[in-house]
């Protein structure tokens, strides 16, 4: 099975993506760093900066706001879906994982341009509800948290359902059948026995989620309101407007530590990678 | 785990149509308290889906299901009160062998001290006290089989069933846990139904057998009567090896009913044989009552001129292949020693039987 490698093919082999990974992580991720504490000299001017504006110390915690409820909503939405998908095999749900992949393949500016045609004052929703009478002017459904909330949820699920559906395709349902012989009843046969088993997937598909989440721009900045800034609009501002390379980096770095803390706590809380391994 | 004695199980015109196809077509079986009785049957026979529809995880087209005389058909698998051992042994994998087992006792709202004596004594009985904190994927297969039992049998089932429980362990393991079972069913007195395809399995264990063929039972006994009294040529053919000889019954010059086989030979019947004269039947001879003699042991003892095939040492006795002269397939079992050294393929002897051995088949109802 295995063939010998010569070490100059090993370096070779091993080479390659070591370069790519120099070239695509390393170097861009170093520059960032250096540009935060280079400019004017080398100094942490730029995080003392950041750290000392409660704008953004405010809008980093709402992006750890927004990023936690969106989270918690994907696995809410996604859970009985990525279950329906993977417990049966029908039309429906051929159906309905066309419905979950394609959007994936497609641009979230659109998908985000979609919601707001739905959830518009001149939208579908408020033009229906008002032609039923059933409101005067328009509900609220847009440029505010709501909004924000539904657009991201919508753009994230597929990371959600598709993590779990996964892991929970990998789980031997028979152990269901096996808790109701004993006694359970079919809530019960869940609960205590296919949700853990799931709960990889649960884990596995948040944190995906929750960090493709902090770096969201498009739907809050299309979709949100005043108060609903996130962090990447922060980041945007700076070099759009104030043409702060340096404050841009060091927001940005502060992102990059606030997510790795994240990551820490969270590994530290739910035993993430030990979850991966099912030894809980 | 000292379980009462078990409960009667009654099914009643059980049947199970997939898609307008029978897979179980009609099944009557009363299972006795305490009895081991096992469901025999190639794949595809019906016998896992009857045995699901007893736990309750198929719902059956017709029939019913009765235990200890109370219809639990309607009722959900949880409220059956029995033990299930599946052939994956469907250990929960996120807990330890102790949680596994006491999972039907929490699910029970037993207080923790009853639990823990009762997890305690079950893994004694099963020999897996040191194994308490291991995780299912710690154990070897013959371990988790033993948590698995334990498991079905902890919460004192009123039944106990098992679907292939062995199928995943290699022979010698299958072996000692079939002594193990056994022992365990002897001890606690469960009424057991069990599936297998396994015939040497089923004749081993069972007090009774049902033989499964295209979703109906074909024939029910103790190992002895399928295995030396079956009813018709599939039963026959299933359990063991088999010697089938068809013909028509005559009368031999002495005026006693033979059996004219279709190539013109004739054979001797018991004297206390049930057929009619002009009938077209079919006897059966086990090849280890099939004895091998010279060819010059004269006409008559009951028998037939064979030509040897092949020869199949299998330790204590020797497998004799041999045709007949209609070309079909004879075997002999015969005992290793100087008879069985002298022959060679290519031979022609006399396979002979004592009359009373060949047992005709019934006569196939029309």
């Amino acid at each position: 099975m295995t063939s010998r490698l010569t070490p100059l093919r090993a370096a070779f082999l091993l080479g390659l993506p070591i370069l790519a990974l120099v070239a695509l992580f390393v170097i861009p991720i170093g520059n960032l760093l250096l540009r935060s504490v280079l400019v004017p000299g080398l100094s942490l001017a730029k995080y003392e900066q950041v750290l000392a504006s409660d704008t953004n110390l405010y809008v980093m915690w709402l992006t750890v706001e927004i990023g936690a409820s969106v989270t918690a909503a994907t696995a809410i939405v996604g859970y009985p879906i990525a279950y329906y998908l993977a417990t049966r095999r029908n039309l429906l749900t051929r159906l309905l994982m066309l419905f979950v992949v394609v959007p994936y393949f497609t641009s979230s500016l659109v998908r985000t341009y979609a919601w707001m045609v739905l959830l518009g004052n001149e939208g579908i929703i408020n033009t229906g509800l008002r032609s039923l009478a059933l409101v005067e002017g328009s509900l609220p459904l847009m440029y505010n948290r709501f909004g924000v909330l539904v657009g991201m949820t919508y753009v994230l699920l597929p990371y959600m359902i598709l993590t779990l559906y996964a892991v929970l395709r990998g789980i031997d349902f028979r152990l269901a059948q096996a808790a109701e012989s004993l006694g359970a009843t079919a809530r019960q046969a869940f609960l205590y026995v296919v949700l853990p088993l799931s709960m990889p997937g649960v884990a596995g598909g948040a944190l995906l989620v929750f960090i493709v989440a902090l770096g969201f721009f498009i739907t809050p900045a299309l979709m949100g309101g005043d108060r609903d800034m996130m962090i990447a609009q922060v980041i945007d501002l700076q070099i759009e407007t104030n043409f702060d390379w340096a404050m841009a980096a060091a927001v940005s770095v502060v992102l990059l530590a606030v997510v790795l803390a994240l990551f820490v706590v969270y590994e530290r809380a739910l035993g993430f990678s030990r979850l991966l391994e099912s030894k809980a | 785990m000292t379980t009462a004695r078990g409960a009667p199980i009654v099914l009643g015109g059980l049947t199970k149509r997939f898609a307008g196809v029978a897979a179980v077509d009609g099944i009557d079986l009363a299972v006795e308290p305490g009895e081991f009785l096992t469901l025999l049957g190639a794949s595809g026979s019906g016998k896992t889906t009857t045995l699901m529809m007893i736990a309750g995880f198929v719902e059956p087209t017709a029939g019913s299901v009765r235990i200890a005389g109370t219809d639990v058909t309607p009722l959900p698998p949880g409220k059956r009160d029995l033990g299930v051992v599946f052939q994956s042994y469907a250990l929960f994998p996120h807990m330890t062998v102790a949680r596994n087992l006491a999972f039907p006792l929490a699910l029970r709202r037993m207080s923790r001290r009853e639990i823990e004596a009762r997890v305690t004594r079950a893994l004694e009985t099963v020999e897996l006290a040191d194994r308490r904190h291991a995780l299912p994927r710690e154990l070897s297969g013959g371990q988790q089989q033993r948590v698995a039992l334990a498991r079905a049998l902890i919460f004192e089932p009123r039944a106990l069933l098992m679907d292939e429980p062995l199928g995943a362990l290699d022979k010698r393991l299958r072996q000692s846990m079939q002594t193990e079972i056994k022992r365990i069913h002897e001890r606690l007195g469960a009424t057991i139904v069990y599936v297998t395809h396994d015939q040497e399995e089923a004749l081993a264990m069972s007090d009774r057998i049902a033989v499964m063929i295209g979703g109906r039972i074909a024939q029910h006994g103790t190992p002895d009567e399928l295995y030396y009294r079956p009813n018709a040529q599939p039963v026959a053919q299933f359990l063991g090896e088999s010697n089938l000889l068809t013909g028509r019954v005559d009368r031999n010059a002495h005026g006693d009913l033979c059996l004219r086989l279709d190539g013109g030979e004739q054979i001797s019947l018991a004297a206390d044989v049930a057929a009619r004269h002009g009938e077209r039947r079919t006897v059966m001879i086990r090849p280890e009552k099939c004895r091998i003699a010279g060819d010059d042991a004269g006409g008559a003892a009951p028998g037939l001129p064979v030509r040897i095939d092949g020869l199949r040492f299998i330790g204590h006795a020797v497998m004799v292949g041999a045709s007949r002269p209609d070309g079909l397939p004879m075997l002999a079992q015969i005992e290793a020693g100087p008879a069985s050294r002298g022959l060679r393929p290519g031979m022609i002897v006399r396979a002979t039987w004592d009359p009373r051995d060949a047992w005709m088949l019934p006569a196939a109802r029309s």
